[in-house]
């Protein structure tokens, strides 16, 4: 019994250490696998000014685009789409802010009537920004769930670059929902966490292969939020009031404890009364052996991809699984 | 006692005048002057029944010759006291008698904890367990130590120092920082054994050089060696098994520069402690003190510093003193004794200790449950507020799930590791000197066969286990593992599942919390001593 116990205990810290441990490190790999791919490209061009970065990689190539970035285009082409539902794309521009509303139904997710009203439905947002709806079934930055950030980046880059944007997407090959938000005026009200929440809530949508549903909330949460209202965040408050309680009891534990245990004298301070009497002569030092190892300290190459280039900007996000 | 030359009242150490005191005449006497008058009536009466060290049995009665049958402390026949006096016992063990000195011993009848004095007057509690009862008294010889430091702090100044600690523990329950509480302070002189070490000639340490020339690593190793010729005297260990480890060490060190040679008048008015740890169990401690200390200078001579000579076991040996001699100084402590009741209604006892030469406080200080329970609420109300209106702080339900279900795992480990604490207390596996005594005792019991205390190893073994609380540790790990399981096999679990999870999780982290709050006052008190000092016949008996 206390074995089968202990094994049942092994089994389950396993398990747990083993989710963690993915959960941190898998958004690390696929960096790490993009990182391979520069190393690559950077072989075989040995120019050395040609760099990429993080996020602006396709901005940095000389000959303008390099395959990911038309890899990119292809994913947007309505031609291109490779569900059965229809593609839509259509903008509306908002003549007094000059924002735009983009309703981009690559995967093809919304009827006629649902786009038509969802493109009208965010349009009453473009006072604060541009505002975007995108729907894909590809995403050519791979399968993780930074691949949906990064395609909003490159989409942001590619047809907004304005000083604010909201994009909603729907990523149906990651699976993957997420509200980006660039730019001062929206980042400040939709913050990372608030992204979070708001695809927290509408989620489950998504799952239920509710669409337009989904965009709809997500985007009346977003107008709520960037009209300074609050979006109820009921799961925010209780985990919340859970954490404060950890946190306080924990921490008043930790200063009960040490307010109370007798504190141990240091050894130090056990030989302050001693008399002590330490010398030492007669110094020597021989080496008695010495052990050589090969340990290369860099890898060849050196240069090409380092920090900068291109215009570097900020932008929250934040999104959820469906 | 001892009697003032001018008016034959009784003479006591005065602490401010650091001198033997006559209240009646305010004449003031050196203690080296006096020498003890005893009532000779007195003295024979009880001498026979002391002894340094349990209580011997004469065999055969020396009045008429008769045999002593089963645990008879009289003889059957003709009413002798079978008990060998003191100076017999100390013959028989091949003992000098000047080594021992007269005094009167009190032992508790209800935990068996002895004290001295050299005073006659009843005491009327036991510092020990804390019970209030009249203390069987009877003189006996005790070891005589070589040095004692007087009391230099008065029990005003203990008082002071023992206020002044209890203000910063502001967990601490009200009764202890009661008066009656305050004023239960005690001078006791507690017998430590100072060991004087030293060791000449000379020692190699291995060291090491790491360094990179193109792509190669070098690692050079050294052998620094030195003439040392090192002297570390006036080490000092408590000596007594009554005295728990942690709080002879909360209130060291005491200035041996101060140590003056004993004379037992010093001890009017005050108690002392019995010793009864021998002075080779704290020996190795000692010496491996000095020799870690010793590393740290022989670390620092010139050159040696950029080897990164490492403090392991085996460089730190190297430097192990001799012990040239050692010998028994009393150290001055003011000693509070505090008896509660458990959950349970059985009785425990806390003490809390002052060093009488410099006002140094340790001790047991429990934590009051509900003062705790209400800092930590009003922490989390300001936490709640910082981050749901300030940071406004939102956690992704997955990592809510994933970082409370570590944090549940380390406040189990913690869990675990108190009971482990608490029960090698209770069992009194935390003081060196008291295992020893114990052990020597379990030998004087008769258990010569090995089996036998493996046998009994074991028995103790398991009845520490069943002392020992679960700590639940599978509750998060079953909550979080079972989600997590489901959600990277089978896919998507709901957000309701994660919150659910790592809101029992947490719920389970506070209620462990509170757990280990009010075990943790296990820890700071006691179970009652059980000294058994009665002698061989009668612990053979109890065990
Ligand atoms: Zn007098
Ligand atoms: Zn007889
Ligand atoms: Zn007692």
């Amino acid at each position: 019994m206390q074995k089968f116990r202990k094994l049942f205990g092994f089994v389950l810290a396993l398990l747990l250490s083993v989710s963690l441990f993915s959960a941190v490190v898998s958004p690390l790999t696929a960096k790490a696998d993009l990182l391979d791919l520069w190393d690559l490209i950077d072989d075989l061009n040995e120019d050395d000014d040609y760099y990429y970065d993080d996020e602006d990689a396709y901005l940095d190539s000389e000959d303008g685009y390099d395959d990911e970035v038309y890899k990119f285009q292809d994913t947007l082409d309505p031609g291109n789409t490779t569900t059965t539902g229809v593609a839509y794309q259509e903008t509306k521009t908002n003549n007094v802010s000059g924002y735009t509303a983009f309703l981009y139904d690559n995967a093809g997710l919304f009827a006629q009537t649902e786009a038509k009203t969802l493109l009208d439905e965010i349009y009453q947002y473009t006072e604060y920004g541009d505002m975007v709806i995108l729907t894909t079934n590809e995403n050519p930055y791979g399968n993780s769930e930074s691949a949906t950030d990064q395609f909003c980046e490159a989409f942001y880059q590619q047809y907004s670059k304005k000083d604010n944007c909201v994009i909603f997407i729907i990523d149906m090959k990651t699976r993957y929902l997420l509200v980006y938000s660039a730019g001062d005026v929206v980042e400040d009200n939709l913050t990372a966490s608030k992204c979070s929440t708001i695809t927290d809530n509408v989620y489950s949508y998504a799952s239920d292969k509710e669409y337009y549903r989904c965009a709809s909330e997500a985007y009346s949460q977003i107008g709520k939020v960037l009209a300074g209202m609050h979006i109820a965040q009921p799961m925010k408050v209780v985990s919340n009031v859970f954490i404060s309680l950890v946190i306080g009891f924990v921490v008043m534990y930790l200063v009960a404890v040490g307010k109370s245990s007798v504190s141990k004298t240091s050894d130090t301070e056990l030989l302050k009364y001693a008399a002590v009497n330490f010398n030492a002569v007669n110094p020597t030092d021989t080496i008695t052996s010495t052990t050589k190892t090969y340990c290369p300290r860099s890898s060849g190459s050196s240069g090409g991809r380092s920090g900068g280039g291109g215009g570097g900007h900020s932008h929250s996000s934040g999104g959820h699984r469906f | 006692m001892y009697a003032c030359p001018n008016c034959s009242g009784n003479l006591k150490f005065n602490i401010e005048k650091q001198a033997l005191y006559c209240e009646f005449c305010n004449n003031v006497v050196d203690p080296y002057s006096v020498v003890k008058e005893r009532d000779a009536e007195e003295g024979d009466k009880y001498i026979k029944e002391g002894a340094a060290g349990p209580v011997e049995y004469y065999d055969t009665c020396p009045g008429c010759g008769g045999k002593r049958e089963g645990n008879e402390t009289v003889c059957g026949f003709c009413g002798t006291s079978l008990a060998k006096p003191a100076e017999q016992v100390l013959k028989e063990a091949g003992k000098d008698l000047e080594d021992y000195y007269e005094v009167s011993t009190f032992r508790c009848p209800q935990c068996s904890g002895e004290i001295i004095t050299e005073d006659t007057e009843a005491a009327a509690f036991c510092t020990f367990c804390g019970a209030s009862t009249i203390l069987d008294r009877r003189i006996s010889r005790a070891k005589r130590p070589q040095y004692i430091i007087p009391f230099k702090k008065t029990k005003k100044d203990c008082m002071d120092s023992y206020g002044k600690f209890m203000k910063s523990a502001f967990f601490a329950p009200n009764e202890m920082k009661s008066e009656k509480c305050v004023d239960s302070f005690r001078g006791i002189y507690m017998p430590y054994w100072n060991y004087n070490t030293s060791k000449h000639g000379n020692v190699t340490c291995g060291g090491s050089r790491v360094y990179y020339r193109g792509d190669y690593k070098y690692t050079e190793n050294h052998a620094l060696s030195a003439d040392v010729d090192m002297m570390y005297n006036n080490v000092p260990f408590d000596a007594s098994s009554s005295f728990a480890d942690n709080l002879s060490n909360g209130i060291a060190p005491f200035d041996t520069s101060q140590q003056q040679p004993f004379t037992p008048s010093f001890l009017s008015g005050f108690y002392a402690d019995t010793n009864d740890v021998d002075d080779n169990v704290y020996q190795i401690d000692a010496q491996k003190l000095i020799a870690k200390d010793a590393f740290d200078k022989y670390k620092q001579i010139p050159g040696f510093g950029r080897y990164g000579l490492t403090a392991s076991d085996n460089n730190i040996n190297k430097l192990l003193p001799n012990v040239d001699g050692k010998f028994l100084t009393m150290f001055p402590v003011w000693f509070m004794s505090i008896r509660s009741k458990d959950k349970k209604g059985e009785e425990r006892v806390s003490y809390t200790v002052v060093n009488g030469q410099t006002g140094k406080v340790a001790g047991d200080i429990p934590i009051a449950v509900n003062k705790y329970i209400l800092a930590s609420s009003i922490l989390s109300v300001a936490l709640f507020i910082l981050l749901n209106f300030v940071f406004n702080f939102t956690i992704v339900p997955k990592y809510a799930l994933m970082i409370s279900g570590v944090v549940g795992l380390i406040m189990a480990a913690i869990f675990s590791s108190h009971e482990d604490q608490i029960v090698k207390r209770e069992f009194g596996e935390d003081d060196k000197g008291l295992v020893t005594v114990k052990r020597q005792k379990d030998r004087a019991a008769g258990d010569k066969a090995s089996d036998n205390i493996a046998k009994k190893e074991k028995e103790k073994k398991a009845q520490m286990d069943k002392m020992k609380e679960k700590s639940f540790f599978w509750i998060p790990l079953g909550i979080a593992g079972i989600i997590l399981l489901i959600e990277f096999t089978v896919g998507i679990v709901s957000d309701l599942w994660f919150y659910l999870g790592s809101i029992a999780i947490m719920a389970y982290i506070v209620w462990c919390v509170i757990r280990i709050v009010s075990r943790y006052n296990r820890l700071t008190t006691r179970k009652l001593p059980q000294f058994n000092r009665t002698g061989g016949d009668d612990s053979a008996k109890v065990s």
